[in-house]
């Protein structure tokens, strides 16, 4: 895949704005591999509905997303305003209801998070490069 | 037929037997609404058992899968079975993932 094609937008920290980021992600059907389209969908809803939960202090605050894809690869950056927030150490027991997201970003893709003054960065690439294609 | 992304639910009263049928997608924006729907039906009383069927999702990520969890924990706490019905597809990957797959009872 040669072409290229990136696009950025910024969402208010709502619930609605998980399902507003993957249906833009849908855009990129005919660029990459439908698996990886999947799993991107997947890691953005986990990374944003992250955003908005740990990350956001209302609606009035807004998460930033840039979606690239190139050269076999779909890159997404997520930011927000919010307090640090850290990836979990592992996986929730199995009596636990919640703490599953960033577990499955993980799987599913390369992912890291920074931290600068502004808030929090978390940054994914589909697919991961030492990972094979997970979730049959 | 068409799947509709538009999240949605409706309750099947069958002699007792309740099914929750549930359509769409499975996120953060469905989590609280397929909790309340649950409740009610539980607190509403003679609930004999819970089916929650999502054969209908078509995308479902951890706060979905948080808000069919926590309709577990509630028909539990009313001693109430608690069942999925789940097919090939986005819930059954999800579910796998989650490693959550075989921890749950199914149809």
């Amino acid at each position: 895949m040669s072409e290229h094609f990136s696009f950025s937008m910024h969402l208010p920290a709502h619930p609605v704005s998980v399902s507003m980021a993957r249906s833009a992600v849908r855009c990129l059907i005919s660029l990459v591999d439908a698996k990886d389209l999947e799993h991107t969908e997947l890691v953005l809803s986990e990374v944003l509905t992250n955003a908005i939960r740990h990350g956001s202090c209302g609606i009035q605050d807004s998460v930033a997303v840039e979606i690239a894809a190139g050269a076999g690869r779909i890159t997404g950056i997520v930011r927000d305003t919010g307090p640090v927030f850290e990836p979990p150490a592992a996986p929730p027991a199995a009596a636990e209801i919640g703490g599953y997201g960033l577990h499955i970003a993980m799987s599913l893709s390369d992912l890291t998070i920074s931290h600068t003054a502004a808030g929090n960065t978390v940054t994914f690439t589909v697919p991961g490069p030492a990972k094979p294609a997970a979730g049959g | 037929m068409t799947m509709s992304n538009l999240f949605g639910f409706e309750v099947q009263n069958c002699t007792n037997a309740v099914r929750i049928r549930v359509f769409g997608e499975a996120d953060m924006a469905a989590e609280q609404p397929l909790v309340t729907a649950t409740s009610e039906v539980l607190a509403s009383g003679g609930c004999a058992s819970v089916v929650l069927d999502l054969t209908g999702v078509s995308f479902m990520d951890s706060s979905g899968l948080r808000g069919v969890l926590r309709c577990r924990q509630n028909a539990r706490a009313h001693a109430v079975p608690f069942k999925l019905a789940v097919a090939d597809g986005p819930v059954a990957r999800l579910l796998k993932l989650a490693g959550i797959a075989g921890q749950l009872e199914y149809e």
